[in-house]
């Protein structure tokens, strides 16, 4: 095993890791919060890969700028979902799980009208490599890499420090003792919903030059954000950040060194020893909505 | 007394009316084509090119009055089925359309899997069955009904390998990247067995699965074993431009090849011109430049002012069967399909948009000859631009049309 290309590989899953990480962090928070399992979570990733496309490849818009326009621009579309299409659902899981099937088909079809059915790509935003120890890393990767750890660590002060974060912490622990206490549960709800979107978003814009852009770019992410959550547990933070490192390490690893078949067989058989030993998962634990 | 002469007074004046009224001299039927392909999903672009075609086709038919045949005249409709490149729902529209609609001819179906399952209900059913999926059981003896409508990587492989090893004698070593499924494996398989009658070695083959996203990894692992040339099998468009893009980010560029690209232009939008630089094929080439036939310029042409997308060499390879179906009928006079079957391969080679165009491979594909030949244009990207380089005719045309050459 060479160990230049073992590192080069876990810069890489790290990378993976973090985008994995954004997407399965903001449905792990709408879990949290409203108590849906928003299964076009991943439609909003999908969104910002396109609006990357267009402002950045297309208008030659900076990179940053595309990033805080698409995650502000997505997460207040996000907030407008959450009022139109989940609140009038809140509490039915039923009925919450089909809307989130059907808003699945309304974005992907209306990308695939507006926007046809070729992928488009998006130019690097980062050319070149950075040497480290001898190692040599590619910079659009570290750069990447460097702003989802920036992203997730933002979203914990959020969560921690801030009153709408702190709002939402409560929610998540007893809905009906955070009313009384006078919190607005419905703009804490959109709050959340629209956070989400926002990181979901933002790995798009990410991700977007970094692979290439489709209407059904989203499958893959939310796949790999589900079992995320069933690795780190639904509803908890920290697992996400241990699932997300652990699917990008062995996704980058796994085909650097075996092939991309054992990936598949290594990360599912993994999924089934957790739900075997640990069906809560790494970090899981009860919630308010329970 | 008098109302009774006052209804029958009424009774005959409508009865005169209803046989003065305009009657036609013949009778109008409709004959129904079924479609099960993907109109979502990656593979869209193929399913929604064979509808778009299958539109075009039949206005103009029907602005003609529609097919005659056996003193009836038939306007020809067609039902799309989206199947969503899955099994369950391919079955399921397929059933749909043989048992509830009635078709006998389905014309239009991409990806591999979704071929397979909907032939477990065409075939029983003697529904003829036009498809641009690829895998050799497709097309045996128990399926005679089915019909490729263009070329599969077993028909270009060979062609192609010993084309490239005569244009770089120094290729010696080559690696493959497909997808892990039965049109991947066919892909990869095929160019590797072509490969090899052209005395190049395979020293890396690669399958992925569909949803894979990143692919530094196996890359990296196909450049340490310093391949001279990188086929890119039966990949798909986006992704292809994907490994295309990575490729050259890690600093490979050297050739590349895609025996079942269909589409590329569509990947360098995806990895830019850049990456490529070099890329070799015979599934796709300039359909405006050197070595094609006015009647595709017009086609392409025409479709591209419709619907505003570039043309797919799936979607076009369909459209010609299609137009040799619709031929044959009116030749053949039959609507049966097992009759039309005959009559389709009988009629070859037909004066297509890509040349002549027959049906072969008989003898490979251990059933009937229901797999089109046409010519075999070789293509190459230079400087971001396609650039047709030459073309072939497959032994089976050569000996049916001799040394036929594209029209200067």
């Amino acid at each position: 095993m060479d160990i230049t290309t073992l590192l080069q590989a876990s810069a890489d899953g790290v990378m993976l890791g973090m985008m994995y990480i954004l997407i399965a962090l903001g449905l792990t928070l709408v879990y949290s919060i409203l108590g849906i399992v928003n299964f076009a979570h991943a439609q909003f990733y999908m969104l910002g890969g396109f609006l990357t496309w267009w402002l950045f490849g297309e208008k030659h818009l900076g990179y940053f700028l595309t990033l805080i326009i698409a995650m502000v621009g997505i997460g207040f579309f996000g907030v407008l979902v959450e009022r139109l299409c989940f609140r009038p659902f809140r509490g039915k899981v039923l009925e919450a799980f089909m809307i989130s099937l059907g808003l699945i088909w309304v974005f992907e079809q209306s990308v695939l009208k507006i926007m046809g059915v070729w992928e488009k790509g998006v130019p690097r935003a980062f050319l070149g490599k950075i040497e480290f120890l001898g190692i040599q890393f590619y910079t659009e990767r570290l750069v990447v890499t460097l702003i989802g750890i920036g992203l997730i660590v933002a979203l914990q002060f959020f969560i921690k420090y801030t009153r709408h974060g702190r709002a939402m912490r409560a929610i998540a622990q007893d809905r009906e003792c955070t009313a009384l206490q006078g919190v607005n549960i419905d703009l804490t709800c959109s709050l959340a919903f629209g956070v989400g979107c926002a990181l979901a978003a933002a790995a798009g814009v990410l991700l977007g030059p970094v692979l290439y852009i489709s209407p059904y770019m989203g499958g893959p992410p939310i796949l790999k954000a589900f079992i995320i959550i069933i690795l780190g547990g639904l509803g908890s933070i920290p697992g996400c950040l241990i699932g997300g490192l652990f699917l990008g390490l062995v996704d980058a690893i796994g085909s650097s060194f075996v092939s991309l078949q054992a990936v598949e067989v290594l990360t599912f058989a993994f999924i089934f020893l957790m739900l075997l030993v640990r069906p809560r998962g790494l970090m899981g634990g009860l919630k308010a909505h329970e | 007394m008098k109302t009774l002469v006052f209804v029958a007074l009424a009774f005959g004046i409508l009865i005169t009316f209803g046989l003065l009224g305009p009657c036609p001299a013949i009778a109008q039927e409709t004959l129904l084509i079924g479609q099960a392909v993907p109109l979502s999903g990656p593979a869209a672009s193929w399913g929604v090119g064979q509808m778009r075609f299958l539109e075009m086709l039949e206005e103009g038919i029907n602005a003609k009055g529609g097919l005659n045949i056996g003193g009836k005249r038939y306007l020809v409709k067609h039902i799309s089925y989206d199947h969503k490149v899955d099994l369950d729902t391919t079955i399921k529209v397929t059933n749909k359309l043989v048992f509830e609609h009635k078709v006998k001819f389905m014309f239009g179906c991409a990806v591999g899997a979704t071929c397979r399952a909907a032939q477990t209900v065409t075939a029983p059913n003697n529904v003829m069955f036009s498809f641009s999926c690829w895998g050799k059981e497709l097309l045996t003896k128990d399926v005679p009904l089915n019909f490729r409508a263009e070329h599969s990587p077993w028909e270009v492989c060979d062609i192609y390998y010993l084309g490239m090893k005569k244009r770089f004698p120094n290729l010696k070593k080559l690696a493959t990247i497909s997808p892990n499924d039965t049109s991947g494996w066919d892909g990869g398989k095929g160019a590797i067995a072509a490969a090899k009658k052209a005395g190049i070695d395979c020293v890396a083959e690669e399958y992925y699965e569909r949803a894979q996203e990143d692919f530094h990894g196996v890359l990296g692992r196909i450049l340490a074993k310093k391949p001279d040339i990188i086929d890119l099998a039966t990949s798909p468009m986006g992704t292809g431009g994907l490994i295309l893009k990575q490729l050259h980010e890690l600093g490979y560029r050297g050739l590349k090849a895609w025996v079942a690209g269909t589409m590329p232009p569509a990947a360098i939008k995806v990895c830019g011109p850049e990456a490529a630089e070099d890329l070799y094929n015979e599934m796709y080439w300039d359909f405006s430049g050197k070595y094609t036939t006015p009647e595709l310029r017009a086609l392409v042409q025409e479709y591209e002012r419709r619907y505003k997308e570039p043309v797919d060499y799936v979607t076009v390879g369909q459209y010609c069967f299609m137009k040799a179906a619709f031929t044959s009928m009116e030749k053949a006079q039959t609507l049966d399909p097992v009759k039309l079957a005959d009559a389709i391969v009988a009629g070859a080679p037909y004066k297509s948009v890509l040349g002549p165009y027959m049906f072969g491979m008989a003898d490979f594909y251990k059933g009937k000859p229901r797999q089109a030949l046409h010519p075999m244009v070789l293509s190459a990207i230079k400087g971001g631009k396609v650039v047709n380089l030459g073309y072939e005719l497959h032994e089976e045309l050569k000996a049916k049309v001799g040394d036929w050459k594209f029209p200067e």
